[in-house]
């Protein structure tokens, strides 16, 4: 059943649009172009949902500021982010990016690294203007948040890469979602609400607040992603099955796992000990077969959804005396529009 | 008087509120409330029927069409209360960490006390400058003043000179700060018997005679709004007034409102109101 509004796609077109307008005067256009700078505005210039950027807007409005004074920060979260899909890509070995070839496939390894690294010293630009735009104080604070927030990415992409590297395939749900909390959570949504909250309210509000709902919005939006990648159609930007292929510890696999026979647990071991080169196209579909044979799409979308009910509980405490707005709606209908997404 | 008999509805079985977060998802009949007929029997589970009473104002509902047919499946609870395990030993990490910063700072910083005080003179805004002409003492008694031509929202553009902050150099013209200095002045009335700090903020561009503001929520929901507080147009001036009344019995703590266009809807701006115990 359908029943998000048009407001979410209408808010991301208009908040998206600002920020990439604004997102433009940050990227250099100065030499060297070919091997660096020009690399460096790929990703954010391919586009993408800007939901992130639209987030921290949004709710920086709903508690009484102007989408103007949070749009620094929307463009530094923008950016970081794409610095950050450079990095991951390598790290994954991901071979598409929103419909086009990933940059270290296109540019080779040497060089997406160092567009990645550039690119993340330049999120840093729009971070430093809250300076003159808000004062010492709270533009220290919104620096601690964006430190907290970067740890916590690498923190939980490190915990995804070490399980690949160790190829530990024997995880519960509680994993996953640690997992999940840090390496999406974080930079998708706690970071986005509570940085546009303290802005809204010029430092005042204890950001905390926001932390389970950012969670439970966060882990949603990070279930569905890789619930579009075993089913979606070509719109969906990425490679089909690419999560298989390169063996990411997704809520699907570790159900398979865990349902498994111990003879399919030790081919699934097989398949997955060697990176994505050594894996055939069988494999994939044995495990992509698997997965439907024992239910664990179903799963993840069941638990995507029972996600989606905390998250509109904690909404409605986080957002709780604040005054109904545009704004406020479209947060409130964001964690609809996550699970609904295709 | 209406001739219909009065509905009364049935007492709960509760008898207190249910604040345990492992009972929170479980269904009505979990526990011992009548099932909702929009909840599982009406044809799968919604996404808030896990949540208690619904959530208020949420206009949005998913069908989970692999919902169990009746009340809240285990697999439904122990993965919300993981789920909720998770997030919650995360906060609680961060505030280790936090504590952990704060007593490593107090080591560093008492050997460092003059110093620091600099930092945090150097740190304050403008609106906090102004909110401190603005601080009633009780042994002034109960009294209606007109106090401050505040333009709080100019603190922004005013900060870099008071802080003395250079603006970083960048590759772009600076976006337009929160307030032009030429933003409108309003005049703040306060009637209190305890020290209390305001600050407005303000669209530049709103017009300064057609606001309207609700009452101001605490920060901590378990405290009453504030509710006398008015937002008028000084006949003489024209310039927007507003008036603030504070129980004596109004809890300690920081309020805040939104101030808003009554045709559009649409935020102009915010007034923060902290009062001192």
């Amino acid at each position: 059943m359908t029943v998000t509004s048009n407001l979410v796609p209408a808010i991301l077109s208009e908040y998206g649009a600002m920020t990439r307008a604004a997102l433009r005067d940050y990227l250099p256009l100065r030499e060297p172009r070919r091997h660096l700078y020009d690399l460096v505005a790929d990703y954010p210039l391919r586009g993408g949902k800007m939901m992130r950027s639209s987030l921290c807007i949004a709710t920086a409005c709903a508690f009484g500021a102007r989408s103007h004074d949070a749009l620094d920060l929307a463009v530094s979260i923008e950016l970081l982010h794409n610095a950050l899909l450079i990095h991951d890509d390598i790290e994954d070995g991901s071979e598409q990016r929103r419909g086009q070839p990933t940059l270290h496939v296109e540019h080779g390894l040497p060089l997406a690294l160092n567009a990645g690294d550039a690119l993340t010293l330049v999120s840093l630009r729009p971070l430093l203007q809250n300076h003159g735009r808000f004062g010492a104080d709270l533009a220290m604070k919104l620096v601690r948040e964006t430190e907290r927030m970067a740890l916590a990415s690498a923190e939980g992409q490190a915990m995804e890469l070490g399980w690949r590297h160790d190829n530990l395939i024997d995880l519960n749900d509680a994993d996953y979602l640690q997992m999940v909390l840090k390496k999406t959570c974080w930079l998708a949504a706690i970071f986005p609400l509570r940085v546009g909250a303290l802005i809204g309210t010029r430092g005042v509000i204890d950001p905390e607040a926001f932390a389970r709902f950012g969670f439970f919005l966060g882990a949603t939006f990070q279930i569905q992603d890789d619930l579009l990648n075993l089913v979606a159609d070509k719109s969906y930007g990425k490679e089909r099955d690419g999560d298989l292929w390169e063996g990411k510890r997704t809520l699907m696999l570790i159900r398979l796992f865990r349902e498994s026979a111990p003879a399919e647990r030790d081919r699934l071991t097989a398949i997955l000990r060697d990176g994505r080169h050594a894996r055939t196209a069988a494999d994939v579909a044995w495990m992509r077969a698997q997965m439907d044979r024992y239910g664990c799409i179903e799963y993840a979308r069941r638990s995507a959804h029972r996600l989606a009910g905390a998250a509109l509980h904690e909404y409605s405490l986080a957002f709780a005396g604040v005054p109904q707005s545009r704004d406020k709606r479209f947060i409130e209908e964001m964690v609809t529009w996550v699970v609904e997404r295709n | 008087m209406s001739d219909h008999p009065r509905i009364k509805r049935k007492d709960p079985a509760r008898s207190a509120p249910i604040r345990d977060w492992s009972n929170m998802f479980r269904s009505p009949d979990a526990q011992g409330a009548p099932a909702s007929p929009a909840g599982p029997a009406a044809g799968g589970l919604r996404m808030y029927d896990s949540v208690p009473n619904g959530t208020p104002d949420s206009s949005a509902a998913v069908t989970t069409p692999a919902a169990p047919a009746a009340g809240l499946s285990e697999e439904a609870r122990v993965g919300i209360e993981t789920a909720y395990r998770v997030i919650d030993e995360h906060l609680q990490e961060g505030r280790r960490a936090a504590q952990e910063r704060n007593a490593a700072g107090a080591g560093a910083g008492a050997s460092a006390a003059a110093g620091s005080a600099g930092v945090t003179i150097a740190a304050e805004s403008i609106q906090e400058i102004v909110a401190q002409g603005i601080r009633f003492y009780s042994s002034f008694a109960p009294l209606w003043v007109s106090l401050v031509k505040s333009i709080a929202n100019s603190a922004a553009a005013g900060d870099n000179a008071a802080a003395g902050i250079a603006a970083p150099p960048l590759a772009r013209a600076p976006m337009p700060p929160s307030a032009p200095a030429t933003a409108a002045p309003i005049i703040v009335e306060i009637a209190s018997t305890r020290m209390t700090r305001i600050t407005v903020d303000l669209a530049p561009a709103a017009s300064m005679t057609h606001l309207a503001i609700g009452g101001l929520q605490a920060l901590e929901p378990e405290k009453p709004p504030l509710k006398e507080i008015s937002l008028a147009t000084d006949a003489t001036s024209h310039r927007a007034v507003v008036r603030i009344r504070i129980q004596d019995n109004q809890p300690a703590g920081v309020y805040r409102g939104v101030i808003v266009d009554p045709d559009s809807g649409e935020s102009r701006g915010t007034i923060t109101l902290r009062i001192d115990a």
